[in-house]
């Protein structure tokens, strides 16, 4: 089974250009759709976590909320001009921006301190490795460096075909569920594998030479996983 | 791994029931009337589920809206605490010192993100749905998609032996859901789906859901 999965904020995108082309389609100005709100509103946070993460001293005069919205409803114009699909966005976007006045000063004050914590090497590392088709992703340490708690495999990039059918291929391992999040089990650790093609597996409380053999078993799971190139 | 119980009801609302759910959400007079009027639109079946901790523990991460920090094992110590350990050896001796008449609880945010965890998780399982927005201090818990369609997920625990309990709780939220998914479905463009799902964490080890899937007509 080859399932093709996109990332979630992708698929957010594909969802609000769907509902916009259903919503003209209408030609009722009056239709409002949550669905619209709730997905731009996922955008902008995941938007505000990019920044806060990878630019954190960057942002100038600007709120970090302002940013992110003006990104994302830019990516939301592009998608939805690829489409030929033309609706209003402002009502959405000032709703999202009164719902996200909080977690974005949380999120700003928060960026500050990952910098301080970075600077010191306080928390887990990561590292990009790629899988034996090529396909990149980056491995997270999860938590404090003292106390990793897990290991997140991410895939790079928007799409990603998870070859589900190699990881039941495997005699010795044994996967759990028809559908995400699918769970492998692989010696005495659990690897969950969820719909963005993420696979995780927990370290909590593991000796550092358990930890390094979940950190190998890891990588044999991903260059199945992400077998098609 | 915990074991997951699975009694799953499919109502189907037509606009007169959907009427009926917002004046029963706003008058608990009518709720009489409201049940009785999604009683014959009312299918049911059994599922049963397994999760390992280590994909609950990755849900809890996905879908809790408050922070929790090992919301399992803060579980698994209630359950020490319940089961009697508390009074041998190796306990706080002052732990169960009470001041006042007012039952013991367990750390309700723990169970609420289990709840939430186990939510999203029969929703991505039974439904192959994917997470579309985790909303802040809103209504519902969960938005997620799937085949075209919207899901609007909203989810409830309770840490109690007595199944009933639970579809007390569910049942009592069902006039709000299927109101909020009723506006909901008439706003929006594409079909609206309404799933309220309660846990009933039995044991450290088995799990009892009661879930309703609201459909509108």
């Amino acid at each position: 089974m080859k399932i093709r999965r996109v990332s979630p904020d992708a698929e957010r995108l594909t969802a609000i250009v769907e509902m916009a082309r259903a919503l003209e389609e209408k030609k009722d100005r009056k239709k409002y759709s949550l669905g619209i709100e709730f997905a731009l509103a996922e955008l902008v946070r995941s938007e505000m976590r990019r920044i806060a993460q990878d630019e954190p001293t960057n942002f100038g005069n600007r709120d970090i909320l302002e940013k992110a919205t003006d990104r994302a409803l830019e990516q939301v114009h592009e998608a939805l001009h690829r489409k030929q699909v033309n609706i209003d966005l402002q009502k959405y976007a000032s709703t999202v921006r009164e719902k996200l006045k909080f977690p974005a000063k949380e999120m700003q004050q928060l960026s500050n301190n990952l910098v301080q914590s970075r600077r010191i090497q306080k928390l887990g590392a990561k590292e990009e490795l790629a899988a034996d088709s090529g396909i990149h992703c980056i491995i997270h340490e999860l938590g404090l460096r003292e106390a990793i708690q897990g290991l997140l495999a991410e895939p790079i990039g928007d799409t990603r075909d998870l070859n589900i059918d190699g990881l039941r291929e495997q005699r010795e391992w044994r996967l759990n569920g028809d559908w995400f999040p699918f769970e492998l089990l692989v010696e005495q650790f659990v690897f969950v594998i969820d719909d963005d093609g993420s696979v995780f597996v927990s370290t909590a409380n593991l000796p550092i030479d358990l930890k390094d053999h979940a950190g190998a078993l890891l990588r044999r799971v991903i260059d199945r996983l992400y077998a098609y190139a | 791994m915990i074991s997951v119980d699975i009694r799953r009801k499919v109502i189907t609302l037509s606009p007169h029931e959907q009427g009926l759910a917002t004046a029963a959400h706003t008058r608990s007079a009518m709720a009489p009337e409201f049940d009785a009027a999604i009683a014959p639109r009312t299918t049911e079946s059994r599922e049963r589920l397994t999760i390992s901790e280590s994909t609950l523990e990755r849900m809890v991460v996905k879908y809790s809206e408050q922070l929790v920090f090992q919301p399992l094992e803060e579980i698994r110590y209630w359950f020490t605490y319940s089961a009697g350990a508390f009074l041998e050896p190796g306990y706080p001796p002052l732990y169960y010192s009470r001041d006042r008449n007012s039952p013991v609880s367990p750390n309700k945010t723990a169970v609420c993100a289990i709840g939430e965890a186990m939510a999203g998780f029969i929703a991505q399982r039974l439904y192959q749905c994917t997470k579309l927005a985790r909303p802040n201090h809103d209504y519902p818990d969960v938005v997620m998609e799937g085949q075209q369609k919207t899901y609007l997920v909203e989810a409830k625990a309770t840490l109690q032996s007595m199944e009933e309990g639970i579809e007390y709780v569910v049942d009592a939220e069902l006039p709000r859901l299927a109101s909020f998914t009723s506006s909901a479905g008439q706003l929006d463009v594409r079909p609206v789906l309404g799933l309220l799902i309660g846990t009933c964490l039995v044991s450290e080890s088995q799990y009892y859901c009661y879930m309703i899937e609201l459909q509108l007509t």
